[in-house]
């Protein structure tokens, strides 16, 4: 496969000519054409996004299924609890993509992004680190950091779980929760991209 | 979603609009084809290979810039990349002109004494390319062409003159998170290349393309299949997703036409979830370069539990067996923290000679005199629903930086980290294309107690096995590739404190150090041009150095901010200096 949309460029020598700012015509068209093709990936990526945690649904921990409830998630733990949404049909919607970062933060550190998403300190993201797709397992209490064991990525769950420090360039995506009879329920699904992006 | 594609693309065709330029009148006019002669044999005054020569010794005899003159060091030129994180790969030199790679998938041709762009290339890379590492390791030349492995498993060729594609290939299924940083090796008339990915359960392979035309030559799995030799070392189905990556170039022995290139570790992590020794990962395999058959292999650590990624090739080099007759041997300090002598043979297999520790390791606790066997403390090693810590850490007593070898003082040298351990709790894991295969709960990384230093350049006599000196880094993680040279010198940064030293390569003293724009953890290289020596290297701190400092800096209370941004700096003795020094 030809990489097409690869690019040459040059700089001028020390003397500057006038043809040298010439545009190559055959580079616009195909500039062009490549725009048409991306919108439309653009499009499928988000169909096959749709089926994950989901209003109504509840959290569940990824290990062992228990039904979670705010007093299993200790806010001095140096690992956040890794959890899944489940339908009200008791269906568990597994798989990479679907799995919850919940942490508990000092209520009094929640800034205004994050702002209603939570309940009382609890906080609930995609578990899927933005950089390349690892697991952001690592909970730094005192600073009350999430950070990613593969590269060192850290997000603020405190401030809608965004990067504190890279690689990752992306924040995490967030749930907004509730806690209603001492489950954790899911008000609205992920509010951003989940997963590694470039 | 939709629009933000849409105004990524408009943006990025005003780029290009606006990059792309007509123009022929100036570029290289003077490139004559690189030979093979030129590669088995390089000029001294070129650098045309990852590590200037077959043998991997990142060694040049140039010594117009020595002990005497080094002292007076300063800026030839230098040349901004325009992109953050990690910037390791060498400067290569062939013709006068600079090859040189950098994150974001560019290639810069450079005029090499002046600093001139002749031209600049960036790869269209695949959108959904994984990013784990955002770095490149340089490019390969061969005839008329620059050969580049793209992140997206893609291998390029490109024109010399131009930095126009000539061929491209694809490699492997980005889908399946391969991806490349390493810089091809030529030998034999193909371009060889190998593949990240070992954390996303990959089967790592070492290929071969035709240089001429691109097509494949040949393939090898480093993970053999359950009917091929070492089969047996993996439970059943395991091998399909064993990785074993191989993402750092090969040496290459031209009389025996033999390339010895490194295994990764396997994946998933846990040994336990593969029972057996799991060849050939976290080893080093000999293949015939004209059919890819691997003839011979030396396995640091069986059944690898530790991420000791073991892809580095061993350097080229005569050393004495046990019997004290000097033999055809190669040299290699482990991610375990084992510095290895082994014996190459023409007919491919390897015999281990001697195994030292060079940093210090809690795990293993013994080495077979006979074989090179290890023994593992086994209640250090990682396995499933178990929280194990132990030294040295994932990231070893040395990483990717490669290391070097001078003839003149018959030693190794070495960036080494000591002091680091990995608190890992195993977990199950179940396989999903594209996503990370590790198997953990958690991982941390400690520094121990009572660490006086990280980092330090070790120098070794390969002769005799003993370390001959060490400088050491009480604050800072070595993340630094090592050039040694005809002058006496070695060249190094690595160190959070952005300098870029030479010390004198018989003793560790430094004899001059420069404060650059950011940390170095490029490759230094060494080139003439006309006459005039110079040495270069690029700075562009990023990748798992910048975690690592991270740790280190809050353990020790310092601030861990070391500023990103590429420059390909290039220094030289200026000429009144050179006179007055002889
Ligand atoms: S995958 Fe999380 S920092 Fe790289």
């Amino acid at each position: 496969m030809p990489k097409s949309n690869s690019r040459v460029e040059r700089e001028n020598d020390d003397v500057c000519l006038a043809e040298d700012n010439v545009i190559n015509r055959r580079t616009l068209f195909s500039a062009i054409a490549g725009m048409g093709v991306l919108a439309a990936t653009g499009a499928a990526v988000q169909a096959q996004e749709d089926d994950g945690p989901a209003p109504g649904d509840i959290l569940v921990n990824s290990k062992g299924g228990a039904v979670l409830t705010p007093a299993d998630i200790d806010p001095t733990a140096k690992t956040v609890v890794i959890a899944y949404a489940q339908d009200a049909a008791g269906n568990v919607k597994k798989g990479n993509k679907n799995k919850i970062a919940v942490v508990k933060v000092d209520p009094a550190n929640v800034g205004s992004e994050s702002e209603g998403r939570g309940a009382d300190g609890l906080m609930a993201y995609s578990a899927i680190c933005t950089h390349a797709g690892c697991e952001v397992k690592s909970f730094l209490p005192d600073r009350g950091i999430m950070r990613c064991p593969c590269h060192g990525s850290e997000f603020d769950p405190a401030n809608n779980g965004v990067v504190e420090k890279g690689p990752a360039k992306h924040r995490l995506a967030s749930l907004v929760i509730a806690v209603e009879d001492d489950q954790i329920v899911i008000k609205e699904g992920f509010d951003a991209e989940v997963g590694a992006q470039s | 979603m939709q629009a933000k594609h849409l105004g990524f693309v408009a943006l990025a065709s005003v780029l290009m609009l606006g990059a792309v330029y007509a123009q022929d009148s100036f570029g290289i006019t003077d490139y004559p084809p690189i030979t093979e002669d030129q590669l088995v044999n390089p000029a001294p005054g070129d650098w045309p290979m990852y590590r200037r020569t077959y043998d991997g010794q990142g060694y040049s005899p140039l010594d117009q810039i020595n002990k005497d003159n080094v002292a007076q060091l300063v800026p030839a030129w230098s040349y901004s990349t325009g992109v953050v994180e990690g910037h390791e790969s060498p400067p290569v030199v062939v013709n006068g002109v600079m090859f040189v790679t950098t994150p974001e998938h560019h290639v810069f041709a450079l005029n090499a004494a002046t600093g001139q762009l002749y031209w600049k290339y960036t790869a269209d890379i695949t959108e959904n390319t994984n990013p784990s590492h955002p770095t490149n390791r340089g490019v390969a030349v061969l005839g008329d062409k620059v050969f580049y492995a793209a992140h997206d498993a893609t291998l390029v060729a490109l024109d010399a003159k131009t930095g126009e594609e000539v061929w491209s290939t694809e490699v492997a299924n980005v889908d399946e998170a391969y991806y490349m940083t390493l810089a091809p090796l030529v030998a034999d008339g193909k371009v060889l290349i190998g593949v990240s990915g070992g954390e996303y359960g990959i089967r790592g392979f070492v290929a071969a393309y035709d240089a001429e035309t691109g097509e494949e030559a040949w393939k090898t799995y480093t993970i053999p299949a359950p009917d091929e030799p070492g089969g047996d070392t993996w439970p059943a189905g395991a091998y399909v997703t064993g990785a074993g990556s191989t993402w750092s170039t090969g040496n290459y022995d031209p009389e025996s036409k033999l390339v010895y290139w490194g295994v990764g570790n396997a994946g998933p992590w846990m040994g336990d979830q593969r029972p057996g020794d799991n060849l050939y990962t976290a080893s080093t395999i000999a293949l015939d370069v004209e059919t890819g058959e691997i003839k011979g292999h030396f396995q640091y650590s069986h059944n690898e539990s530790f991420d000791w990624d073991e892809v580095t090739a061993p350097i080229l080099v005569d050393l004495p067996n046990k019997d004290g007759e000097t033999v055809k041997g190669l040299v290699n300090p482990t991610r375990s923290g084992i510095l290895w002598a082994l014996e190459r043979t023409s007919e491919g297999p390897i015999n281990f000679i001697w195994g030292e520790k060079y940093v210090p390791g809690d795990v293993i606790t013994d080495i077979d005199a006979e074989t090179g066997r290890v023994s593992y403390d086994e209640s250090k090693k990682p396995s499933t629903g178990t929280t194990k810590t132990y030294c040295p850490s994932v990231h070893g007593g040395r990483d990717w930086p490669s290391t070097a070898y001078s003839p003149d003082t018959g030693l190794l040298y070495i960036p080494a980290n000591a002091n680091m351990c990995t608190e890992l709790t195993g977990a199950e894991v179940e396989y999903e294309a594209g996503q990370p295969f590790i198997g953990f709960d958690s991982l941390e990384f400690q520094v121990t107690d009572d660490a006086e230093y990280i980092g330090s350049v070790q120098a070794w006599d390969v002769a005799t096995g003993e370390m001959k000196w060490e400088h050491k880094f009480p604050r800072s993680g070595n993340w630094g590739p090592i050039l040694a040279t005809g002058g006496g010198l070695i060249f190094s940064g690595g160190t959070n404190d952005r300098m870029f030293r030479a010390y004198d390569a018989e003793n560790g003293d430094v004899l001059w150090e420069q404060k650059l724009n950011s940390g170095v953890i490029g490759t230094p290289s060494t080139f003439e041009v006309d006459g005039k020596q110079y040495v270069a290297v690029q700075a562009g701190y990023g990748v798992d150095a910048v975690f690592n400092n991270t740790v280190i800096a809050e353990h020790f209370g310092i601030s861990s901010d070391v500023p990103q941004g590429g420059v390909v700096w290039v220094f030289e003795v200026k000429d009144g200096a050179v006179a007055s020094a002889e």
